[in-house]
């Protein structure tokens, strides 16, 4: 009898994972679809409602966080843009809460600061230039192998030595060294972040046009 | 096998107006939606009971239902905009801030250090705001008709005893600290936080930078001196220390000065930072001390002989705070500031002065963010102060000594009625040993946005500092001094510009006076008192003009005061009715260059003539200066610096002295008063080595 009750039992259990698990799934593919139809704000909703279920998985804050981010460089009130970066720094925060040393959420912190500097040079240049250079060392430190991390950091030191009139050659051929670490790159866990490959190669032929 | 109902329903704004992709869903559950083109939302769930619907939206305040499952629910849910959010009505608005609080800034961190004349000084470049008067031979902070002793200074939230250098007439002096230490400044002309005592006039608050930079050295080599610094970061630490070594010797062989050197300017400084980040707070320690001298000659009004002046002065200050989080709502600050200064003043062979100021000063407030409408502020402080003197002149001997102690504590609160409405109430109370006497001093403001970009403040309060200590020395049961501001302040601010607009009254009350009596002083009381009111007018534009970054700041006032041993009312010498500051800052994108122009004007300032009728009723010149600065960044490490201040040598007068006794012809002998220096010339070469060949001393320019 007992044997039955703990074989239902782990059957209830066992479909509860699966249902969770294939649900969680529908989730995030559903809000992968939205964010490639353009619907950022359906698409960061989304990823925030499935970030404030899944209470110790970093994946869904990440991509909630990397919407925003993106959408914000295309935001022209300032206002506006100021608040979305603002929202993105506090799930920051709350994404290395759930993941703390983690290779992929440094660099989006130092596209996230990237951001602001943007925004506004006069008055975050000064604090935030030093602090960008250090997330992207410390999330290549993290994880050599992380692409994005890499990618990042080039990127942004080439816009550096873009503004002093260097010679851009050499971050060109970094950018194509570390293509094989795109291409080779293995998810550890289900939706963690994989892209960055097209704008790496652009990056990298930019200096032939 | 689950029941699946349909939740809808609308979302709007207080003013029943669509709110847009707001995102709605019900806590702990993938359901939810956000509102469309009319605000308009829709979703369906498969939970049943009770459960909480959470409703958000960027600059909006977080809402949270309760609600029962049903079939067919239609909500309306009427969100709140945040008075916390961005556009929110900005309470302190008279006050100018530099930093990274784009809400209020009105200079960038920047500017701080690239003003052309300021010449990397902190106060130099307040002096290019309004409400400020300039005294160029003096270099300290005048603030709408007070004395330079009017406006206290603080480095993250704790007084700084001695904040000026020691000079003599005609030399201006200088902040004492390094301006690449703050992150942003918070500069008050009038109407300041209950936070704040001591100071009739202004306050200026340097906050020191929280963030580490990167492991990296600093070397600086300048015309005037050289100078060395060295960062180290750890993972949750790090340090930083600086020194530089000044001596204005080979200067002042090459340019000419009108001052008659025997030991120009020479001084050794030294700065240390060191910062911990705790789980929940940071801990910030900052050490500077600083040794300098110089001797001159110049020729005595009244015996006509040369009279040697030397000064030798050392100083210290220290301060480390700590803050953090208590919990969600409540943050803590606790700090503790101390402060040595040592002059030895020698006048001659037969004067000599020494003179010590010891001070303590602990701050412990608390700040707690009630909820979206509703912030307080509350706190105790306690001072502790020394003075000390001992002076020696043609035999005579006297050794003054005061200690003394300030206990402070206060309450502030911060109401919005709505995100365009609020209102800052305060109150400061004050008890002084030395006196024996309690002050309290309430303040308000209240702010009202009348357009997405314009807003209006008014705000009143009342303010006391306790008197000089030259005059403690003699009677030390003299009350403190009072002043009240009355002001109206008007704000418009968009990406590109903005402009500010204040008027304001401000009355003097128990302002010291006395009779001279010769060389001394009899019947000193609290009797005098003085007014002044005025228009202050700010306007700043980026990019109106390509590439272009310029700012404008007027002020006019009308002061009159009955102090000291004043016979009448009259404006003080150091009061200009008149100051116009225009900076402006290019960047030449191909020469890799900033080049900044400063031009600043103020009217003549009153001086008495002893030889004619009436009370300071003579005007000096009109005082002009044009300053120009190039910053050409060579590479990515190397940066080259030059700068020249008054370059089209206005020649600068600023009234005239008088000897003490008239010359056999019953005239008293008479001197123009000119800077001993009428051009700057600064050369400087910035070098930074770190592992990150990126950095540059960009910041530091």
């Amino acid at each position: 009898m007992n044997k039955i009750i703990l074989v239902f039992a782990l059957a209830v259990l066992t479909a509860t994972i699966v249902k969770s698990q294939s649900q969680y799934e529908a989730g995030m593919q559903k809000a992968f679809t939205l964010w490639q139809e353009g619907k950022d704000t359906e698409a960061l909703a989304m990823f925030e409602r499935i970030g404030q279920v899944e209470k110790d998985n970093w994946v869904p804050i990440y991509h909630a966080t990397n919407v925003l981010i993106s959408s914000q460089f295309n935001e022209k009130d300032m206002v506006k843009k100021n608040e979305m970066l603002d929202k993105a720094k506090e799930m920051i925060a709350e994404a290395h809460l759930r993941s703390e040393h983690n290779s992929e959420i440094t660099t989006l912190e130092g596209l996230l600061y990237t951001g602001y500097v943007a925004m506004d040079p006069g008055t975050f240049g000064m604090k935030y230039s030093p602090m960008i250079m250090q997330l992207h060392a410390k999330a290549v430190e993290l994880d050599p192998n992380n692409p994005r991390a890499w990618a990042n950091k080039i990127e942004y030191e080439m816009g550096s030595a873009r503004f002093f009139g260097s010679d851009l050659t050499p971050f060109c051929a970094q950018m194509k060294e570390i293509i094989p670490k795109f291409e080779n790159q293995k998810l550890e866990v289900p939706f963690a972040p994989s892209y960055g490959i097209e704008r790496a190669k652009q990056v990298a032929e930019s200096c032939n046009e | 096998m689950y029941g699946q109902v349909v939740i809808s329903g609308l979302v709007t704004d207080q003013k029943k107006e669509a709110i847009i992709g707001a995102s709605l869903y019900i806590d702990g559950t993938y359901d939810g939606g956000i509102t469309d083109d009319v605000g308009r939302f829709s979703f369906t769930t498969s939970s049943e009971g009770e459960v909480l619907l959470i409703i958000s939206y960027l600059g909006y305040e977080r809402k949270e239902i309760k609600l029962q499952i049903e079939e067919g629910i239609e909500l309306h849910i009427k969100m709140r905009e945040s008075a916390l959010s961005i556009d929110a009505v900005e309470i302190s608005a008279s006050t100018f801030k530099a930093g990274d609080n784009s809400k209020v800034a009105v200079l960038k961190p920047l500017d701080i250090v690239t003003t052309a004349g300021s010449m990397g000084d902190v106060i130099a470049a307040m002096q290019t705001l309004p409400g400020t008067q300039s005294n160029a031979d003096d270099g300290r902070l005048f603030i709408r008709g007070g004395e330079a002793r009017e406006t206290k200074i603080y480095i993250d939230g704790l007084k700084v005893f001695s904040p000026y250098t020691r000079t003599i007439g005609g030399s201006p002096s200088r902040g004492r600290y390094s301006p690449f230490l703050f992150k942003g400044v918070s500069f008050s002309t009038g109407g300041y936080s209950a936070a704040y005592g001591q100071a009739l006039s202004g306050i200026l608050d340097m906050n020191t930078i929280d963030d580490p930079k990167d492991t990296e050295t600093n070397i600086s080599l300048m015309s005037v001196g050289l100078g060395v610094g060295h960062t180290q970061t750890w993972d949750n630490q790090s340090l930083s220390v600086s020194a530089s070594y000044i001596d204005l010797a080979p200067y002042t062989w090459m340019v000419p000065s009108r001052a008659d050197w025997i030991d120009p300017y020479s001084g050794f400084s030294g700065e240390a930072v060191y910062r911990y980040k705790t789980k929940k707070g940071l801990i910030k320690s900052y050490l500077a001390g600083d040794i300098g001298r110089f001797e001159l000659s110049r020729e005595s009004l009244d015996s006509g002989e040369m009279e040697h002046i030397g000064i030798r002065n050392s100083n210290i200050y220290s301060n480390t705070s700590y803050t953090s989080f208590l919990n969600n709502h409540t943050s803590l600050f606790a700090g503790v500031s101390i402060g040595y200064n040592h002059d030895d003043v020698g006048l001659g062979e037969e004067v000599n002065i020494q003179s010590e100021l010891e001070g303590l000063n602990s701050r412990f407030s608390l700040k707690t963010v009630v909820n979206d409408h509703f912030i307080m502020n509350y706190g105790v402080d306690f001072t502790h102060q020394k003075d000390w003197s001992d002076s020696e002149y043609q035999g005579y001997h006297e050794v003054n000594s005061l200690p003394r102690r300030m206990y402070g504590s206060f309450v502030e609160s911060d109401y919005f009625f709505t995100k365009n409405l609020a209102i800052k109430t305060g109150l400061r109370m004050e008890y002084s040993t030395l006196s024996g006497s309690a002050v309290l001093n309430p303040r308000i403001t209240v702010a009202q946005k009348t357009s997405k970009n314009g807003q209006l403040s008014a705000a009143i309060g009342s303010f006391t500092q306790e008197v000089s200590p030259n005059f403690l020395f003699h009677d030390f049961q003299l009350l403190p001094e009072k002043s009240s501001h009355l002001l109206l302040n008007y704000n418009y601010k968009t990406d590109k510009q903005i402009i500010r607009l204040e008027t304001y009254y401000k009355k003097y009350d128990n302002l010291i006076s006395f009779q001279s009596e010769g060389s001394t002083m009899q019947d000193i009381s609290n009797d005098g008192s003085g007014r002044a009111y005025g228009v202050d007018v700010f306007w700043r534009a980026n990019q109106v003009i390509n590439n272009v970054d310029f700012w404008v700041s007027y002020s006019w006032i009308n002061h009159e005061r009955k102090y000291r041993d004043y016979p009448q009312f009259a404006t003080p010498e150091y009061s200009t009715d008149h100051n116009l500051s225009i900076v402006s800052k290019t960047w030449f994108s191909k020469l890799k260059s900033q080049m900044g122009i400063t031009y600043r004007m103020a009217s003549g300032r009153p001086y008495e003539n002893p030889n004619t009728d009436g009370f300071l009723n003579e005007r000096a010149k009109i005082f002009n200066n044009i300053s120009l600065s190039w910053a050409y960044l060579i590479s990515q490490q190397k940066i080259l610096f030059v700068s020249v201040s008054n370059a089209t040598c206005f020649k600068n007068e600023f009234g005239y002295e008088f000897g003490r006794v008239p010359g056999d012809t019953g005239i008293y002998p008479s001197r123009v008063i000119r800077p001993n220096d009428d051009q700057f010339f600064f050369v400087g070469f910035f070098v930074t080595l770190s592992k990150d060949k990126m950095k540059n001393q960009l910041d530091n320019l």
